[in-house]
């Protein structure tokens, strides 16, 4: 941490809308803050963001959460920030897990459950439910005291149960057919 | 991080539209097992494919798992047998065969190609020994499959081997009249044969090729008549650079396939990697058709006028989509018109607006020549010689590879349908028109010169 500085961590939650951004940050930067990283997406139109930024000592979490919640109609949860403490994902091979069918209570749950016991990390996952059909994508990375084949039978039989199609694929597969790299990392 | 979209994209081609490996072909030079004693070259024999490809089907599994692709065909390309077979008499010729039926029946193999002669410009020894053999052994073997190349650009076209091939291709038919000719769907004539060709009948090791190699045949005519109906169905204006775009990207997705699955089983069997075969070859499989694929670029009947310059056109997009998708490719890399394994193309023929002379005019502008026609049994040897010849002719002129896989067909005539099964497909009898009318052409026999490379007009 810098002399004089804090970092913070901030949430934003609210209904999407344009400006909602510019009016964050306008509020940030009359703090006196500077902003570090920024990432968005919107779910079912609620827009949702989390800031990562460094303000003047004097600023507090709360002076923050105040100034954003009073930009517009936001919700806004703001903690400090501090170096360490995260357990970073461990090396491992990158995969893609796809599933579909018809949507019903527990799928996330059967399989997410699947991944943790195997200490299988979960880079990024998108779920769109769409006429009662769900899709749902896990990129995960698999650790390499963890057999794909093994991995792949589990969840095979747990997507049986659930009476649901899911494929196991490498991410390079994708790299490969979608960018003018061929492999997610060099060999 | 791969947008969602993408991912979603790559698993409809995968899923829904048929791509897959077509054929990962080990190639393995055979000539250190040369000896004077033949019991002691087909225990080499035996001992070398053994080494070489005994992890060949479990590496291919094991990539294919991690992908979650198919990789349809497992096959292995031997070094030409005809230099084996030099120091022997014709006796050897049988044995050997078998060996090496054995030998890919052994590593869970279905096909072994490199039953092969190269006789442009003359016979050798072990060359005639092994033509003279083609017929008995195609019909005593399951897996083993025989090319000859008769003709190049540099040679010209040797029509004592054109003559003798013609023979040949009948005798097998008829040997194996009790399933339709299948014998010789594993028999190619060729000009200009490529030297790491991964696709069967024609594949064998080139003598400029490594010892050991894997070259890879991709597929893919399913995603890109997909790609082409999508485009179709947008509503933007549509025309025909915008369809060759498309092919050329789709092919880039389709080849990267290929490269990438390619590259890592010739790393896991230790085995250096030779190219990615850029070829669209399609199946009986509805839906992995080149001819669906011409008729959704707007030729309804596959055959009608437009056809030859839509193929010649679907063959370029795919070369130089692939092209920049891969920097090892060779082999064929066209884009293949086998008639009976491929049911747009099969149904042309029985419905009549596929014609012989069509074919043949389309072959000049794709890969790879008259491939799995099936025409009727009565035809005579010279004539078959006579539609090789002209085959060649457009391979040896245009600076091209094209072969020759005729069948034959004891009994059946044109009406009638062959049935050989599997990837082999059926196919209905296509007429020859003019039968028995080339024979005093042909009988000549002689070398045919080399072509000249300039005055190309």
């Amino acid at each position: 941490m810098n002399t004089g500085t804090a970092k913070y961590v901030i949430n934003v939650v609210t209904r999407d809308q344009v400006g909602i951004i510019a009016n964050v940050s306008d509020a940030l930067f009359r703090l006196g803050g500077n902003l570090e990283a920024l990432s968005q997406t919107v779910v079912w139109g609620w827009f949702t963001m989390i800031v990562c930024g460094t303000f003047p000592e004097d600023v507090a979490a709360g002076d923050i959460a105040t100034a954003v919640e009073n930009a517009g109609d936001y919700r806004a949860i703001v903690l400090p920030h501090r170096e360490g403490g995260a357990q970073a994902p461990g090396p491992g091979e990158p995969f893609v897990v796809t599933v579909k069918g018809d949507d019903k209570p527990g799928i996330v749950r059967r399989l997410t459950r699947c991944f943790s016991e195997k200490g299988i990390n979960i880079d990024d996952v998108w779920f769109e439910v769409h006429d009662g059909q769900f899709i749902v994508i896990f990129r995960v990375t698999m650790p390499p005291a963890v057999e794909p084949g093994d991995l792949r039978n589990e969840l095979e039989a747990a997507a049986r149960e659930l009476n649901v199609s899911l494929v196991v694929r490498h991410q390079d597969i994708f790299v490969a057919t979608n960018s003018l790299s061929v492999h997610t990392r060099p060999h | 991080m791969i947008p969602t979209e993408d991912i979603l994209k790559t698993l409809e081609m995968v899923q829904i539209e048929n791509l897959d490996v077509r054929a990962v072909t080990l190639g393995i030079n055979l000539m250190g097992c040369a000896d004077g004693d033949s019991d002691r070259m087909l225990h080499k024999i035996r001992q070398r494919i053994h080494s070489v490809a005994g992890h060949l089907v479990a590496c291919c599994d094991e990539v294919s798992a991690k992908y979650g692709i198919d990789i349809v065909n497992k096959r292995l390309a031997v070094s030409k047998i005809s230099s084996l077979l030099e120091a022997h008499d014709p006796s050897v010729c049988l044995p050997l065969a078998h060996t090496l039926d054995e030998a890919a029946r052994g590593v869970a193999v279905d096909i072994i190609g490199g039953y092969t002669a190269l006789v442009q410009k003359g016979f050798s020894d072990g060359d005639r020994r092994l033509i003279d053999s083609i017929p008995e052994v195609l019909s005593n073997t399951e897996r083993v499959c025989a090319s000859v190349n008769v003709a190049g650009t540099k040679a010209g076209i040797n029509m004592d081997a054109v003559l003798l091939m013609g023979r040949q291709i009948k005798r097998v038919a008829e040997l194996t009249a009790d399933k339709d000719g299948f014998g010789a769907a594993k028999l190619c004539v060729f000009a200009n044969i490529p030297e790491d060709n991964p696709f069967m009948a024609g594949a064998f090791l080139g003598p400029g090729e490594p010892g050991t190699v894997v070259n890879i045949g991709v597929s893919g005519p399913g995603v890109i008549k997909r790609a082409l109906e999508r485009l179709l169905e947008s509503g933007r204006r549509v025309d025909l650079g915008t369809i060759a775009e498309e092919i050329k990207r789709t092919s880039f997705r389709v080849t990267r396939v290929g490269e990438l699955m390619g590259r890592e089983v010739a790393r896991k069997l230790g085995v250096e990697f030779g190219v990615v075969d850029l070829s669209l070859a399609p199946t009986p499989r509805i839906g992995d058709s080149v001819g669906e694929i011409l008729q959704t670029m707007g030729i309804v009947k596959i055959g009608a006028p437009g056809s030859t310059v839509a193929v010649a056109m679907l063959n370029d997009a795919v070369k130089k989509g692939g092209l920049f998708a891969s920097s090892s490719v060779g082999g064929l890399s066209g884009a293949f018109i086998p008639v009976s394994e491929d049911q747009a193309l099969s149904r042309a023929v029985a419905e009549g607006s596929l014609t012989l002379e069509k074919l043949e005019a389309m072959t000049s502008v794709c890969s790879v020549g008259l491939d799995m026609v099936v025409i009727p049994g009565d035809v005579d040897a010279e004539t078959i010689s006579a539609i090789i010849a002209d085959e060649m002719a457009i391979g040896v002129i245009n600076n091209k590879t094209t072969a020759v896989r005729l069948i034959p067909a004891p009994g059946k005539s044109v009406g009638e349908k062959a049935v050989f099964g599997g990837l082999f497909g059926q196919g209905d009898v296509v007429d020859v028109r003019n039968a028995g009318t080339s024979s005093r052409f042909v009988a000549y026999g002689g070398r045919i010169p080399a072509p000249l490379h300039s005055l190309k007009n």
